[in-house]
């Protein structure tokens, strides 16, 4: 997660409903749709079909959602160069259990991040992906993701950065480590090393004080340009 | 026949002549002050605050001087030195500006700073002035008195702390200070007061930082450079050391 969430566009959800007269219900179904918008400059394509290189990472916040799913549009291979082929769906990631019963609290509200390792093919050169909520309990009327990202790798890139010194210290106040501490700076040749740092310290604390305490108010200088001329002023 | 002469008046009804000399020199008052000032000042030493005080009485004539003295009674850090500040301004607001004018004005103002800095290097004192110092014709309203007499207290304990600090790096104790360890403590002492005093994280660094282990690091960097750039005396030392109090000083506009 270390690069910055892909670029996309995310729909809002969509119910899904069998409409009938006699039988409207509940779904419990939502789909929400993902496009890339493309990013490249218009005059490589011709045909302004956005999508996606290669997806690493999905995270997002869960909201009482039970199952999710996603399914994935491959970009369809030109054969007749400008002519697209069967564009197909194609199931990434089947019906994944976020939370362990529907009617349950547990897991309704838990950040999830579905890796690599649970797709079941790698995504790449994707042109939508549609991901498919499913609530089937009527317990939880309303349900949804939030925060979705798409990254594009789920391996951390670079290192992340090394703690700051003085949190790695370990309990520096130890007398053992202050004995060290006082046995290295002898050896150097710095007698009182402690005395010096606590001057310091207090030389420190001396002019934030002072700084602290400084008047803010003007002195009520009618200076025009650093000179001050009554007609100047007239005229300002 | 001298031994025959009466002492003046000493015998002759002794309560009411007793009381009458003491009225005479308004010795009560004077009593009454002294001892009002030491208990709301709490001097460590009283003998010394004692002595102290009947000298400068002598200096009724000099307003500045008068303002200086009780400015210094006591330590800036204690809630009588605001009241105490107060009472310097209002003694100093008799000075006489112009024709039927009264007030602090800028030459009273500077005169102030400058005895209240006798003790400092000159080059400190004039970094000093730059920054807070006022037009010869200003008013000074008691705002701007009280931050610039308050930066003048701080500033004279922290010329005195720069001497502890200049005898510990003064290792052999030969009266200077290798230049070396003078720039890396000097280094340590800004990069602490270039911080922000908002940014927590920065404040922790600069406490590290000024710590032994930061200290004896930077040291020891410092002194595997075999460069030689000699000594420092104490004043010079002091002058680079203040000018990172005086970067925090906020120039009068």
């Amino acid at each position: 997660m270390g690069d910055r969430p892909l670029h996309c566009s995310i729909k809002n959800p969509i119910l899904l409903t069998v409409e009938d007269q006699k039988n409207a219900f509940h779904s419990g179904c939502k789909v929400i749709d993902v496009t890339f918008p493309n990013v490249s400059s218009p005059e490589t394509q011709t045909v302004p079909i956005s999508f996606c290189e290669r997806v690493g990472e999905i995270c997002f916040k869960n909201y009482y959602t039970a199952y999710v799913s996603i399914r994935v549009k491959f970009k369809a291979a030109p054969e007749n160069g400008a002519e697209s082929g069967e564009i197909k769906w194609k199931t990434c990631v089947r019906r994944m259990r976020l939370m362990p019963s529907p009617h349950k609290e547990s897991g309704s509200q838990d950040y999830f991040a579905i890796s690599k390792k649970q797709f079941s093919f790698d995504i790449s050169n994707i042109s939508a992906m549609r991901i498919i909520l499913q609530q089937p309990s009527p317990v939880w009327k309303e349900f949804r993701i939030e925060d979705l990202r798409l990254y594009r790798s789920s391996e951390m890139l670079s290192k992340p950065p090394p703690l700051p010194a003085w949190l790695t210290e370990d309990s520096a106040n130890s007398t053992k480590h202050k004995l060290e501490l006082q046995t290295k700076a002898k050896e150097k040749g710095i007698p009182n090393l402690e005395s010096i740092s606590s001057s310091l310290q207090e030389l420190w604390g001396l002019s934030e004080e002072m700084a602290i305490n400084q008047s803010k108010t003007e002195i009520g200088r009618y200076e025009v340009d650093g000179c001050y001329e009554v007609n100047l002023l007239a005229y300002t | 026949m001298a031994d025959k002469k009466k002492p003046n008046s000493a015998d002759d009804r002794p309560q009411e002549t007793d009381r009458q000399f003491l009225e005479r020199y308004s010795i009560g008052t004077l009593m009454k002050d002294v001892l009002g000032k030491i208990v709301s000042n709490r001097p460590k030493d009283p003998i010394t605050f004692l002595s102290d005080y009947f000298d400068s009485l002598e200096d009724q004539s000099n307003l500045v001087l008068k303002a200086r003295n009780i400015i210094e009674m006591t330590h800036h850090s204690r809630p009588v030195f605001e009241m105490n500040v107060r009472q310097a301004y209002d003694i100093m607001l008799k000075q006489k500006v112009g024709k039927r004018l009264y007030g602090v004005n800028g030459t009273s103002y500077t005169d102030l700073i400058k005895t209240l800095c006798r003790d400092m290097p000159q080059p400190v004192t004039t970094k000093l002035l730059k920054k807070i110092e006022c037009l010869d014709y200003e008013a000074i309203t008691f705002d701007v008195f009280k931050s610039g007499v308050f930066t003048c207290c701080v500033l004279q304990d922290y010329v005195k702390l720069c001497e502890m600090l200049f005898n510990s790096l003064d290792f052999q104790s030969s009266g200077k200070v290798d230049k070396i360890l003078s720039d890396v403590v000097n280094e340590q002492l800004k990069a602490a007061l270039a911080n922000t005093r908002t940014d927590a994280r920065k404040i922790v660094e600069a406490g590290y930082n000024l710590g032994p282990d930061g200290l004896f690091y930077a040291l020891e960097r410092g002194m595997r450079s075999k460069s030689q750039l000699g000594g420092q005396t104490l004043e010079q030392f002091t002058i680079e050391i203040c000018d990172a109090f005086l970067s925090k000083v906020k120039r009068l506009r």
